[in-house]
Parts: structure tokens; C-alpha cells; sequence
């Protein structure tokens, strides 16, 4: 028993060793792609591209094209659609998807939403909407965004259940196109959980100084759990909070969150005397000692 | 095979490592998180973490901690000037660390000095002074200093990777709340995240005890399946490669301590 444990634990190790050295391999692959994607958005020449044979290969080439596609912000939009065109590597990795199972189905569709799509594969990623695994249904959401926003929107309001912030901070860069922000009003004002988190991320990127007045009604408004970041938002926007409603708001709150609401207003910088019309007793004295705190000590 | 299980408390022995197993096959949703861009870019859904470090063992630790690229963090680390004097002067030296007003003490260890960096480079990190050589007590000073939510407790002496607070910042975002999330830690119990409500009505980390004690704390490793070091820490200068061997070679080095444990349980 002993010896077939042994066995076990050898031919273990041998697939150990051996998933290192394809790792290994994949992640230098991948760095020689990225080099060879960066001298191609350059200097355009096909000699330049490597030869892409199996499907690892394709890939750890579809992980460099990401990589890249992430990073340029769609500054090299027309030689990264030249890549994806030459490789046809869009159709090939969704290809790929659609053979998957469900964690390496979202991990393929999460290598497609960092790349530019052809509008032709709007419809076999919309079937993907329907897949039982939420993270295949939000990368398939960040696909439709790269391909068109309109029909992304709409697939939105459709999702079925709430974005977590993680998933919103996800999306931002496909909503926004790496742009300054656009149609944030509506997001804002919308009764719909997910637009009004989106509109709130775009806030807070952008810092647009002019949301002050949706930030207040979200406050007061229906989603309590959106409060808190809205509340947030404000703070860094440097917006007057001595209001009533977000005094009551604020008031209201257990103590975990109230201490919270301080230790923010203590680092987006307000003053003592700003913190005393918005909090109360307890948490004046907690908002002067961390404030203290950054004031150099004298004797 | 059946003569090596035949009591109750060995069968139960199996059945739990085949569930662990079954879990590291199941949880490779944080393989996703690994190839997110968002956290380094922007603090995830306004979430703010501050990595408490209790008596590093030299100034590359501090140094490490402050090649973290997640945005919003806060690095607070705590030294006993008395046996760690020269590690305190050399910090001092090295990030033009100058002396601040010290908030309210907490009962467990009397903090003697606050420090902050001048230069802006620096300015995530904050030295506390305190009069302690035990890690639980010198972490409750470091919480009662700190000025984010989540807190990121070091418990050993390990080193992290430069990605390693932005992933954790993900796994917090995904919850409900950023204020009240529920607590887990590392596979070797080398660091554990908490958020502050809950710790401080805990009593303090050394109140806290053990992790050992908190069954129902969630796994960091099993949720984020980040391949381990040789050392076992929390580091890795590798960047996460999706390939079904990578994972299946990550499953069996957590099932070979488990096969170890079994093999003992037989002898």
C-alpha cells in the first residue's frame, strides 16, 4: 500500500514538474508575443508576427493581444483589429468558448472583451447571455459593450441579478472606451440597480463635479445599499455634506458604517470644523484624533 | 487500500481530503481575477485596504509592502524601538519618517511613537512605536492607527507579490458590503483578512486567537489559487497562466499534505 502511495505521490510530482515547465513556457510565449504585438503596433510589418501552430500557443498569443489591447486604451485600435483579422483570432478563441466548459468558457470570453471584435459575432456571444455561469454571462456583457453598446445596455437592464462593484469597475473601461465619461446623467437617474452603480463608478473615476445633485437623491432614494457609495462619491468630490438629509442618513446608520463614513471624511481631506456640522458627537471625537494624526507631533 | 481505512476517525480523514480536493477543483473563478486590469488602475469600488505588518525581521519587508500596486492602501507597520531599534532608524532614515500626534491607545500595547514619511512616494506609510515584541498586541496598535476598512493582517514572515493586495481588494468587492464583509485568510495561515467592526468587537487580534479556531473563515488559496512559493508564502514572481496542468499540478501539491496526513494516520 505503502509503495502504490508512493507511486501516486511520484507520478504526482512528474505532473507537477511538468504543468511548471508548460506554465513556464506559456508565460515565455506569451512575453515573446507582447514583444513581438509591441514592434508591430510600431512599425506594421506581417514578418514581424509570430507563427501561432497549436492551441496553447493560440492562447498564450491571445493572452499577449489582451495584454497589449488592455494597456493601449484603443489608442492602436486599427493594429490591433489587423492582428485579430490576420490570426482571425476573434472567431477562433469563440470558437474555442463555445467548446468549453464554464470557468474556461468566462476565462476565453474575458481574453475577447479586451480585444476589438468584429460586429459579426454580436449574435453567437448574445447566446451566451443565456449560460447558467454568471461569470460567463458578465464577460459575454463585456463582449456585447466591445462590439455595441446599445445592444450591451439593453443586456444589461436584462442581467437578472446585481453587479458587485469588482464586476461594475470591470465593465467602466467597456462603457467609457477608455474616454472621458459620457451619459452619466441617465445611468444616474435610472431606477435600475446596475446602471445607477455604473453611473456611480463613473463618478467616482471621473470625478464629475456635476453629479452632485444625483448623488443627493440617490441618498435619499431606494437603493440603500448604493447610499453608502454615493455618500462616498460626494466625499471625494469635496461636495458640502452638512445637509439634513445626510445628516439623518449618517445618523441612522449602524456604528460600523457611521466610523467608516469619518475615517473617509478624514482622508478626502475635510476639516474639523466641515466634520462637526455632518457628524455627531461620537464621531467628532473619533474624526480629531485620526485627523491628529497627520499633524506633526510638537514636544 | 481498505486495510489503510478501517476506523471512523481515518474514513472521515479521506472523506475530508476529497472534499478539499473537490473545492480546488471547483474554485477557479479567482483565475479570472488574475487577468483583471481594473485593480491597478483605480481602487476597486471604493475599496481601501490597510496591510498591518507586527515586527519585520528587516527593511525589505517594509520595502516589499510598498511595491503594491493596488492603488488605495495603506501600508502600517509596527516596531519595538527598544529591541528593534536600528530597523527603526534605518526606516526612519530611508522613507524621511517624521513624528506625528498619536490617536487614543488600545488597551493590549501602549504605542510610544507614530511616524510618517514626508516624501509623497512614501506617503502610505506609517511606523508605529510600540512597547511589544508580542505580534497580536503590536497588530492591535497598528489597527488602532490605521485608516481603511479592510484590514490585511501579516502573520508570518513571508513577502507579498505586487498583486496580491489588488486581488484581495476584488475578493472583497464582489461582496455586498465593503464595510461588513465576511473575513478569510491564507491556505498557511499567514495572513488574514478582516474587516475592522469585526476585529474590534472581537476584542483585538489578541483576543482574536488562532485561525485554526474560526473554521468557518474562508480560504484565501482555495479562492484564489495563486501557485505557492517554495517557502509556502504568499508570493509568487510568476505571473498566473491559465493551463488545466498548472491547475492539476496545484491540486496535487495541496493533496500531497493531505496523502502525507493520511499516510501518518496509517502509521
Amino acid at each position: 500500500m505503502i509503495a502504490l502511495l508512493a507511486m501516486l505521490l511520484m507520478a504526482g510530482s512528474g505532473v507537477l514538474l511538468l504543468g511548471r515547465y508548460l506554465s513556464r513556457r506559456g508565460m515565455r510565449l506569451t512575453y515573446r508575443c507582447i514583444r513581438s504585438i509591441a514592434e508591430y503596433v510600431v512599425a506594421p510589418s506581417a514578418e514581424r508576427l509570430p507563427h501561432i501552430r497549436s492551441g496553447l500557443s493560440l492562447v498564450a498569443f491571445a493572452e499577449a493581444v489582451a495584454f497589449v489591447a488592455e494597456r493601449l486604451c484603443d489608442e492602436a485600435d486599427e493594429q490591433m483589429r489587423e492582428i485579430v483579422r490576420y490570426y482571425a483570432l476573434d472567431s477562433r478563441l469563440l470558437l474555442m468558448a463555445e467548446r468549453a466548459n464554464s470557468t474556461r468558457r468566462a476565462y476565453l470570453l474575458a481574453l475577447l472583451a479586451r480585444m476589438p471584435l468584429d460586429a459579426s459575432l454580436l449574435r453567437r456571444i448574445e447566446k451566451m447571455m443565456d449560460d447558467t455561469d454568471e461569470d460567463v454571462r458578465l464577460y459575454a456583457l463585456m463582449c456585447c459593450f466591445a462590439i455595441d453598446e446599445r445592444v450591451a445596455v439593453r443586456h444589461l437592464c436584462r442581467f437578472g441579478r446585481r453587479l458587485s462593484r469588482f464586476e461594475a469597475c470591470e465593465l467602466l473601461p467597456k462603457v467609457c472606451r477608455y474616454a472621458d465619461a459620457v451619459a452619466w446623467t441617465p445611468l444616474l437617474r435610472s431606477e435600475d440597480y446596475n446602471l445607477a452603480l455604473l453611473g456611480i463608478c463613473i463618478v467616482r473615476r471621473y470625478s464629475i463635479i456635476e453629479s452632485e445633485a444625483d448623488l443627493h437623491n440617490i441618498i435619499g432614494g431606494t437603493h440603500r445599499s448604493l447610499q453608502y457609495d454615493a455618500l462616498c462619491a460626494l466625499a471625494e468630490l469635496q461636495c458640502d455634506l452638512s445637509t439634513t438629509h445626510i445628516r439623518h442618513w449618517i445618523q441612522q446608520q449602524e456604528t460600523a458604517v457611521r466610523h467608516a463614513v469619518c475615517r473617509h471624511l478624514v482622508r478626502t481631506g475635510y476639516s474639523l470644523r466641515s466634520a462637526k456640522r455632518i457628524l455627531g458627537r461620537e464621531e467628532r471625537v473619533l474624526f480629531e484624533q485620526m485627523l491628529n494624526t497627520y499633524k506633526r507631533h510638537i514636544g | 487500500m481498505r486495510a489503510i481505512f478501517t476506523t471512523t476517525k481515518q474514513r472521515t480523514a479521506r472523506l475530508t481530503a476529497l472534499r478539499a480536493l473537490w473545492r480546488q477543483f471547483g474554485c477557479e473563478r479567482s483565475r479570472l481575477m488574475a487577468i483583471s486590469g481594473s485593480a491597478e488602475i483605480d481602487a476597486i469600488g471604493g475599496v481601501g485596504i490597510s496591510v498591518l505588518c507586527a515586527n519585520p525581521h528587516s527593511a525589505a519587508v517594509v520595502e516589499s509592502l510598498l511595491d503594491t500596486r493596488y492603488p488605495s492602501t495603506e501600508i502600517v507597520v509596527a516596531i519595538n524601538g527598544d529591541s528593534q531599534a536600528s530597523l527603526l532608524q534605518q526606516l526612519r532614515a530611508t522613507y524621511s519618517l517624521v513624528e506625528v500626534n498619536t490617536p487614543a491607545q488600545p488597551s493590549t500595547a501602549p504605542i510610544r511613537g507614530l511616524y510618517r514619511s514626508r516624501r509623497r512616494p512614501f506617503r502610505r506609510l506609517m511606523v508605529v512605536d510600540v512597547a511589544t515584541d508580542d505580534r497580536p498586541s503590536a497588530l492591535d496598535a497598528a489597527e488602532a492607527v490605521a485608516s481603511y476598512d479592510a484590514l490585511v493582517a501579516i502573520l508570518a514572515e513571508v513577502t507579498l507579490h505586487p498583486s496580491a493586495i489588488g486581488r484581495i481588494a476584488a475578493e472583497i468587492a464582489c461582496t455586498e458590503s465593503v464595510v461588513r464583509f465576511p473575513s478569510f485568510a491564507s491556505c498557511d495561515d499567514e495572513l488574514l483578512v478582516i474587516a475592522r467592526h469585526q476585529i474590534q468587537s472581537e476584542g483585538g487580534f489578541a483576543k482574536y486567537g488562532a485561525l485554526a479556531n474560526h473554521p468557518t473563515l474562508n480560504r484565501i488559496a482555495e479562492i484564489l489559487a495563486v501557485p505557492m512559493s517554495e517557502n509556502g508564502g504568499f508570493m509568487t514572481d510568476e505571473r498566473p497562466t491559465y493551463t488545466f496542468l498548472n491547475l492539476l499540478s496545484l491540486k496535487i501539491m495541496k493533496c500531497k499534505k493531505k496523502l502525507l496526513s493520511l499516510i501518518k494516520c496509517k502509521t
